[in-house]
């Protein structure tokens, strides 16, 4: 999993309402499939059905959403869907929290910010720094100040998301041998 | 130092620094029993493989139940294929497992005796907030979350603020906990309670079952709430004596000050039977006002209504009648079901042309039984009724309402109260 530069994300807009929840986002029909570059082309097929193909037309993509971005199940596969579909950042006006919470942990960078959808039209070239909480639309030339996301979480996602935190703290902590069973045998 | 909520008392004794927490604090957390389902096979397991970790976290072994309930039995080949790794690895590490056909989560998790009052519980669904029945701090969380209870046995979460609901006065006979919860989404909306969690309380409220309870913290979810939380009363502990739970209860009430983010206020006693309608659970009517509504199919199921007072619900309705659309009726555990056999239920539902199925989630969520197709109406005692949610797209409507409307509505064809006290 790579490192993610917070302070420097662009991309393509591509622009969804409100209510966006995870049934829209990644129905449950195409997750037996627990591949993600599989379930991935799936990714928002209930509202816009092209759009992983637009996505892989057009490159690096940042999903603009209105409120309730992921409102709905706890599923990991939606920000997993989002971003293997190359989506490099979410920007939308509130998120639910579990989903919140996975961007973070799968690392999808993703900043809140209000009335994004009405300065944002599709199409528009956008940078997202997420150290400093704020998207600029370079094809206007404005600048949103959005709710910055707090250093603990922040410093998640610089990392690429838990996995890569987890990796380390197995290591640390030796978890990546098998378990010596002699040694309960010998404190009886 | 303020008093505290239900909320922050629970999340203080399961810290571990055992300390004082508040809302806005960010506290490590062991908790005392973890829920998990396919998400295990499906997310869990190949991430946990990531790590590198080659142990599982004893408190995780000794504290999880995983219940294979969204893929249904024997489906499709991608599934059985996910539920036999699920069914290796527990098998490997020592975690307990509910094969399928077992049950709904939510429904199973209680009975097997892994919650108590006063817990700390964290599960890889939305609904695991429903275990807030019984006087617990139930949330849930994503798959990475649970790898990171799987190799460390805690996690991290954010104390939340509390919204306390306070519900007066009764419901009336013929009304039910679907339609004060629908009632108050639709006053609300699904946004109401984002990043906060629900304290409820009130004569409303402990005049309900058990199983009524469970059907609003369920949905406490749909509110935006990451928690929904009951009182502690004589039913929940005379309850959590017939179940095999291994910690001594723990009840927790709030501190006299403490503080709440926002004080909401409902009389049980005005509610009427309530539908939601397409496309979100917060598009709430009276029953009575939807007007026409033909339907192609109902579905009674899900860990909101699908325990044995539910089925007793409808069993009282359908008794000597006919349904005149598809209905399927799905119970929400195996031992839910041995008890409908037992009382007669299955006998009056299947008398009365209703579809009778195994435990699991099947339609609730467009899964392995009773998909709603495009162009069709179903009328569902499930909780969410997002566009594809039940299966379908845009032309797919459903309708959420209680078992007492959707048995009602099932004998008449179209959405119809099953009449009520006036
Ligand atoms: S019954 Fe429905 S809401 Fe409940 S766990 Fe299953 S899919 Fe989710």
């Amino acid at each position: 999993m790579d490192k993610i530069d917070v302070t420097n994300i662009t991309g393509k807009a591509m622009k969804f309402g409100d209510g966006m929840n995870t049934d829209i986002i990644i129905p449950s029909q195409y997750l037996e499939d627990s591949d993600p570059n599989v379930f991935c082309k799936y990714v928002m097929a209930a509202v816009r059905p092209t759009t992983y193909d637009e996505i892989q037309k057009q490159g690096d993509t940042i999903f603009v959403g209105g409120k309730d971005f992921g409102s709905g199940s706890s599923r990991e596969q939606a920000p997993d869907a989002i971003k293997y579909a190359g989506v490099k950042a979410v920007v939308a006006e509130s998120f639910a929290s579990i989903f919140f919470r996975n961007c973070v942990n799968v690392g999808l960078p993703l900043l809140e910010v209000p009335d994004i959808t009405s300065a944002v039209e599709e199409g528009d070239e956008l940078l997202v720094n997420l150290e400093e909480g704020f998207v600029k639309n370079i094809t206007k030339g404005t600048i949103y100040k959005g709710r910055p996301i707090e250093a603990f979480l922040l410093n998640k996602l610089k990392k690429g998301g838990l996995i890569p935190e987890l990796q380390e703290y197995v290591k640390q902590h030796g978890l990546d041998k098998e378990p010596e069973f002699a040694a309960t045998f010998q404190t009886n | 130092m303020s008093g505290q909520t239900i909320a922050e008392k629970i999340l203080s004794t399961h810290s571990i620094d055992q300390r004082m927490v508040y809302a806005g604090d960010r506290v490590d957390v062991r908790p005392a029993s973890i829920l998990t389902n396919e998400m295990l096979p499906m997310v869990a397991i190949p991430k946990f493989i990531q790590t590198g970790a080659k142990q599982v976290h004893p408190h995780f072994v000794e504290n999880s139940l995983a219940i294979l309930d969204h893929g249904g039995f024997g489906t499709t080949d991608k599934m059985i294929q996910l539920h036999q790794v699920a069914k290796h690895f527990a098998k490997k590490y020592g975690i307990r497992l509910a094969p399928a056909g077992a049950g709904i989560s939510h429904v199973v998790f209680h009975e097997e005796g892994m919650v108590q009052s006063g817990d700390l519980i964290l599960g890889s669904d939305s609904h695991t907030v429903t275990h807030g029945a019984f006087n617990a701090f139930a949330k849930g969380i994503g798959g990475s979350d649970l790898v990171e209870l799987m190799v460390k046995g805690t996690t991290w979460l954010d104390v939340p603020e509390t919204i306390s609901i306070h519900v007066t006065g009764k419901l009336r006979k013929g009304v039910y906990s679907k339609d004060l919860l629908l009632t108050m989404l639709g006053e609300k909306s699904t946004q109401w309670g984002t990043d906060r969690c629900f304290e409820y309380s009130g004569e409303g409220i402990l005049d309900l079952s058990l199983e009524a309870r469970m059907t609003m913290s369920n949905m406490a979810v749909e509110m935006g709430g990451v928690a929904g939380i009951m009182p502690n009363d004589e039913k929940l502990e005379a309850y959590l004596k017939t179940v095999p739970v291994r910690r001594p209860p723990n009840p927790v009430s709030p501190d006299p000050d403490a503080e709440y983010y926002e004080k909401y206020e409902i009389d049980a006693s005005e509610v009427v039977p309530s539908v939601a309608c397409p496309h979100s659970p917060d598009n709430v009517k009276p029953v009575e006002e939807v007007g026409d509504v033909p339907l192609d199919q109902v579905f009674i199921g899900s860990c909101t209504n699908a325990r044995i007072e539910d089925l007793e619900i409808v069993a009282n309705i359908l008794k000597g009648k006919k349904v005149s659309v598809e209905t399927l009726i799905i119970p929400g555990s195996s031992a839910v079901a041995l008890e409908a056999v037992r009382r007669g239920y299955v006998q009056i539902f299947m008398e009365a042309g209703a579809t009778w199925a195994y435990s699991t989630c099947g339609a609730c969520y467009g899964g392995t039984l009773g998909r709603v197709g495009p162009g069709m109406t179903a009328l569902s005692t499930t909780n969410r009724n997002f566009i594809g949610r039940m299966g379908g797209d845009e032309t797919s409507k459903t309708y959420l309402a209680s078992p007492a409307t959707a048995a009602a509505s099932a004998i008449a064809g179209k959405i119809v109260t099953a009449g009520y006290e006036r």
